[in-house]
């Protein structure tokens, strides 16, 4: 873990390094931070523009996984007639 | 290693991943019309389901699995597990939703096969930190959201470097992020630890947006992170 001001292992006991932000930012943004680590956290963020422009995009990778996942804007072709004939010919009786 | 010890509960009522699905290339009767045929055994009914239901459950296995052959084994599996267990529907969820964990769970387990062959490193992936405590990358705003984002050729994008994500990290994301399992639904489904999900979930999200990255970066930040030193990635699994 790297140094930080005045902090002694774990979130919230001091000033933040980007990398710690980095590391927690699942945790931030999932509302998984306590309140005095959370707070920490929006301090560095209002300072530090390369972290604000890092989680708007860790945000936006989120959402795109979410949709891009769950099949959005796919276009689903038939499937193989041999899988299809597979699968009915192959069911329980 | 991953391991796949337990399995997704297919009575859990979550349509979510079922409803962001675009199209049907089947009309489909609803539930209450098909499920007294297929526990009948009509054929016929069988063939609506399966030529119904084929097309959604080989997208989700192309997803899970990135095979096209290990694909059709899975969905054609969790047909026969399905008609199988159908008098143990219980009607929780509809028959689609039940029918699509299934589907999953087939995948799992093929998953939890090819981890027993190793799991491949994710650490190319992850942001990384030079010797001064800055990003080797300069931070870039990403270029405008929706109207980036809601272009199909972006989700195509998307798709195509979750596909580039490691087993052991893509199910993660897909079972918390696209599923929408608890930690510890999934944790349970995959045979490991809450803590370790949470890290597994942490660093695909980073590794999809280290991927996602030169197709979307806008213009530069002008400072840099100010993070110390590090190898890429930071904390061990072990460590947490």
């Amino acid at each position: 873990m790297s140094e930080r001001a005045g902090g002694s292992g774990g979130l919230g006991g001091g000033d933040l390094t980007c990398r710690e932000v980095v590391e927690f930012l699942s945790e931030y943004v999932e509302g998984g931070l306590g309140e005095g680590a959370r707070r920490v956290f929006d301090e560095h963020l209002a300072g530090c523009p390369c972290c604000t422009a890092y989680l708007e995009s860790f945000r936006r990778v989120i959402a795109l996984g979410r949709r891009a996942g769950g099949g959005e804007g796919l276009g689903l072709p038939p499937a193989p007639k041999e899988l299809i004939e597979a699968i009915v010919s192959a069911r329980p009786v | 290693m991953m391991r796949c010890g337990g399995v997704v509960d297919p009575g859990r009522s979550n349509d979510r991943a079922m409803d962001q699905m675009s199209t049907k290339s089947v009309e489909m009767p609803d539930d209450a019309a098909l499920l007294p045929r297929l526990l009948a055994g009509e054929e016929s009914a069988v063939r609506v389901w399966v030529e119904g239901s084929t097309p959604r459950l080989l997208a989700v296995a192309r997803r899970y699995l990135g095979d096209e052959s290990e694909a059709c084994d899975a969905v054609q599996e969790a047909f026969i597990g399905a008609l199988r267990g159908l008098r143990g529907f219980e009607g929780g969820s509809r028959l689609s939703t039940w029918l699509h964990r299934i589907c999953v769970n087939a995948c799992l387990m093929r998953l939890r096969k090819r981890a027993a062959r190793g799991e491949e490193s994710l650490e190319g992936l992850l942001p990384r930190f030079r010797a001064d405590g800055h990003a080797e990358s300069p931070v870039a705003r990403w270029r405008a959201g929706p109207e980036v984002d809601d272009r199909p050729e972006t989700m195509e994008v998307v798709r195509s470097c979750l596909g580039r994500l490691p087993d052991a990290y893509r199910v993660v994301l897909l079972l918390r992020d696209v599923e929408g399992l608890s930690t510890e639904e999934t944790a349970t489904a995959l045979g490991t630890t809450p803590n370790a999900v949470k890290l597994r979930l942490h660093r695909a999200r980073q590794a999809l947006r280290g991927l996602l990255e030169p197709h979307l970066r806008g213009s530069p930040v002008e400072s840099g992170m100010d993070g110390s030193a590090s190898e890429a990635g930071g904390t061990t699994e072990d460590e947490r």
